[in-house]
């Protein structure tokens, strides 16, 4: 152990200076991410330059990695016979030891530290903060052992580059051929619906990265068996892969709970066609110009009999027609139609909320739009052979039911501030405008995998917001629910997507020019802002059954004020 | 007498190559062992093998009596190894990387090392990657004498060094051969040297041991004889196998015996030169015994 201290400081000094950049770096960033947007919120030019220091920072971390660890590593090279340290009394074991105290102690260690402490002066809770632990780890151990390897294997700098080159691009060349297959197959909607499944083959990839990595490392050491060790580094690629693209296991999946107990009266609950509204059929969006021309049948679908306060959205659908000639169409509900159910589902139940705020009016209500479900899906022809038939439509609809809950109240004013477990919420600014005001809040919270109540999901990557601020004035019992700025949030939210600790600016509008309710000087005076948060109640499965089905009804363009988010498709 | 290095049919193979050939070479302890041989003969690829730094293809290797593949820190704390083409960590400066050696070696001599470095003519100060070639085989050399190693292993170790250092480095070698009973397995092109240096010597040709013999033991064989004929004739047929590189200048047939004893060898002359008038032997260099074996080899080969 005393000639591995020996070794370790020899490697200190050696790379001293480099270990200063480095470190310079770690604690950079997360001085960045700790203060640097916070510092910037309500700026939002400023939030833009931070953000791309912040992407360009942990690029310079990875050159400085990719530096360090090869000189570190071939100051006593494992391949070749003229290296110095062959012919001393060097034990094998206590080379192998220094370099993983170096690389333990000055590599990933500090990103380590400078994370955690930057999460804990962010207020994080320190729950939070040791399940972030494991995250950083394999990340961190992940990069530094894959170097690592790549430098054991090669004796010179130059080597090691023209290696790690050639390495990526095979690599780069197998995924990329693997995306080509499954684009070709059609799976690119599918594997945007598991993205919590992707997350999941991540860190299992990791894991085993990591693992065989630190094997053929510690052979690489003991043995300098190079050939046997290169099998090794060629497995945890080849591994990396196959987890990446076939893992089966999706185990940071939110686990969905049915509707439990009494909450709801589950045989009064059901899902019907507004009778009010159309079917809308229109060409179906295909990523291939060469694929059979489809057409999407759209329709209202309303749930009734829910519990006073609560509401649903739905989650999956999947149907089936029966034509009087025994013809029988099935359609699973998987791809895009989900995706396009996850961009609508951003929108807020007015019954939910209303219930929320006490059964105060919610002024703005009637501005609230509706989602046209996709019912089925089938090719073209079909359409139009079965389209004037009659037939029956039968559908198990999928539910998340959820209520809504008045969990803060802020004051109208900059500082205002809610703080829940690692959430922090601030308002930075209160705009007044011709028809209204906005307002912007910082929020800072974390994402973290191995934290079922923080992991990032794909529907917040799709701009569904967890609370929603409503302008509330108590003494006229009016209430105005925000339009909100979704892109100005989710692109930050999309620039800071390798981040732990995550600045998102959210900009509220709330506009009307209503005569009798307007937003002005005197209205605000007496307002405040509600935080409503949807709680999930659980999940619910409904059947839904149409007789005399016809899918190309004649229709007339939907009713501008009801106009979905989506465009709806256009009648054919 | 006990070996300090010892090899049994060793081989290394490197693909189709092979590099050496079923070695089996013993080197007396307190010896100072010149290894010979033309260029590509495996030299070095044996010395590698025996250091452990490459893992024999066939047979073993052993050193201090302990195999090749398990030397460890105990026995390289005893060896010092300089190879022409050794990488030394560069970065450091002469001061640092003595700094850096001398706590693995519990026998290091602060005093001799401080003489060794004013004999080579070294600068503490002098940093490793702006040395010349032959500057940084005296650094290796310093580092592998000053604690005073009971095996010196030198591959090629006299390139690059002037004809001073290299003189007073043959000379300590003998004088520390001589009073702390070092051995020493020299490998060089350079056979006047060697020959100063050594008292036993191995000649390796295409990986191959033609010859492991003590110096004064090989000189005592081998006379370069020259026998002057009447008539002028050609060099005989059938002429025993001991009789190498046999030519013919005017009424001179010149060869080298290789098994020479005295009446023996004018026996044998008597009987293939009837009309022999004059028969002189004379005592051979290693160097021309060494060019008489390696022109041999190539004619056999």
């Amino acid at each position: 152990m005393n000639l591995a201290i020996h070794l370790f400081k020899k490697d200190f000094r050696h790379l001293r200076v480099l270990l200063v950049l480095w470190l310079f770096l770690v604690v950079l960033q997360s001085v960045l991410i700790g203060t640097g947007l916070a510092a910037a919120a309500g700026d939002v030019v400023l939030q833009i330059i931070f953000s791309m220091i912040g992407m360009l920072i942990p690029l310079l971390q990875y050159i400085a990695l990719v530096v360090i660890i090869p000189l570190l590593v071939q100051d006593e090279p494992l391949v070749g016979t003229t290296a110095f340290w062959f012919t001393r009394p060097m034990a094998r074991q206590d080379l192998l030891a220094s370099k993983g105290l170096f690389i333990g102690a000055l590599l990933v260690l500090p990103p380590l530290l400078a994370e955690l402490i930057m999460l804990i002066c962010n207020g994080v809770t320190p729950r939070h903060v040791l399940l972030a632990v494991p995250e950083v780890l394999l990340t961190q151990l992940c990069t530094v052992l894959t170097i690592w390897v790549l430098a054991s294997l090669t004796r010179t700098f130059a080597r090691f580059a023209v290696v790690g080159i050639i390495v990526v691009i095979a690599m780069w060349l197998v995924m990329a051929g693997l995306a080509i297959a499954q684009l070709l197959q059609g799976d690119v909607f599918k594997k945007l619906n598991e993205f919590s499944l992707t997350e999941s083959r991540g860190v299992v990839a990791s894991a085993v990265v990591i693992v065989l990595c630190s094997i053929a490392i510690v052979h690489q050491y003991l043995t300098r068996k190079t050939a046997r060790t290169i099998a090794m580094a060629c497995l945890a690629a080849a591994a990396t892969v196959a987890i990446t693209s076939a893992w089966p296991v999706d185990f940071l999946k939110t686990a969905k709970r049915p509707v439990q107990g009494d909450i709801l009266k589950g045989e009064t609950v059901s899902v019907a066609m507004d009778s009010s509204d159309k079917l809308y059929s229109s060409d179906a969006f295909s990523f291939r110009s060469s694929a059979t021309p489809k057409k999407d049948l759209r329709g209202n679908l309303t749930v009734s009999g829910l519990t006073s306060g609560l509401a649903a959205s739905i989650a999956s659908i999947r149907s089936k027609i029966v034509y009087p000639d025994g013809k029988t169409f099935i359609w699973d509900g998987d791809g895009n139609a989900n995706l396009t159910r996850m961009a609508n589902n951003n929108q807020w139940d007015s019954e939910a909320i209303r219930h929320a705020l006490g059964g105060i009016s919610i002024v703005n209500e009637k501005e609230q739009s509706h989602s046209y479900e996709t019912l089925f899906e089938l090719d073209s022809d079909l359409f139009y052979k079965y389209g004037e038939m009659k037939g029956v439509y039968t559908a198990d609809v999928a539910l998340d039911v959820y209520k809504c809950e008045r969990v803060a109240t802020l004051r109208l004013q900059k500082k205002a501030r809610f703080d829940s477990g690692s959430e922090h919420v601030v308002v930075t600014d209160v705009l007044r405008e011709p028809h209204g005001c906005s307002v912007i809040l910082s929020s800072k919270n974390v994402k973290l995998l191995f934290a079922a109540d923080a992991r990032p999901e794909m529907a917040n990557m799709m701009g569904k917001q967890k609370a929603l601020y409503v302008l509330r004035n108590q003494k006229l019992g009016q209430a105005f629910v925000p339009k909100q700025d979704l892109n100005a949030g989710a692109s930050m939210w999309m620039l800071q997507m390798n981040e732990r600790l995550v600045n998102m600016p959210i900009r509220s509008r709330y506009e009307s020019d209503y005569k009798d309710s307007p937003i002005d000087e005197a209205w605000l005076a007496d307002a405040d802002l509600v935080r409503i948060e949807a709680v999930e109640v659980g999940t619910l499965s409904k059947s839904l059954r149409i007789e005399d089905f016809v899918m190309n009804v004649k229709k007339e363009k939907p009713n501008e004020k009801r106009k979905p988010s989506i465009k709806p498709p256009a009648s054919s | 007498m006990s070996y300090v290095i010892e090899t049994h049919g060793l081989c290394q193979r490197f693909g189709k190559t092979e590099a050496v050939k079923d070695l089996t070479l013993q080197v007396p302890q307190g010896s100072v062992f010149a290894f010979l041989g033309p260029n590509g003969a495996g030299k070095t690829t044996t010395i590698k093998t025996f250091m452990n730094i490459l893992e024999p293809s066939e047979g073993s290797a052993t050193v201090f009596g302990v195999d090749s593949r398990q030397l460890g820190p105990g026995q390289f704390s005893k060896i010092g190894y300089v190879s022409e083409n050794q990488e030394l960590p560069e970065w450091m400066r002469v001061g640092q990387f003595l700094e850096f050696c001398k706590p693995m070696y519990p026998s290091w001599d602060d005093g001799f090392c401080g003489k060794l470095l004013k004999q080579f003519n070294l600068s503490a100060d002098q940093k490793i990657k702006s040395m010349s070639r032959g500057m940084k085989v005296k650094a290796a050399l310093l580092s592998s004498l000053a604690f005073r190693p009971q095996l010196l292993v030198l591959d090629e170790p006299f390139s690059g060094l002037d004809p001073l250092v290299r003189d007073e480095f043959i000379r300590g070698v003998l004088e520390l051969t001589e009073q702390e009973n070092w051995t020493v397995f020299v490998s060089s092109h350079d056979i006047d040297e060697v020959e100063r240096l050594a008292d036993w010597v191995g000649i390796l040709n295409q990986g191959r041991l033609e010859l492991a013999e003590a110096i004064p033991s090989l000189q005592a064989r081998f006379r370069q004889m020259e026998v002057v004929v009447k008539d002028g004739a050609d060099v005989p047929k059938g002429l025993p196998e001991s009789w190498l590189t046999p030519e013919k200048a005017a009424h001179t047939i010149r060869f080298v015996e290789s098994r020479y004893l005295e009446n023996e060898t004018e026996t044998k002359i008597a009987v293939h030169f009837s009309d022999c008038a004059e028969v002189t032997a004379q005592p051979m260099s290693l160097r021309e015994i060494f060019l008489t074996l390696a022109r041999t080899y190539r004619l056999s080969a």
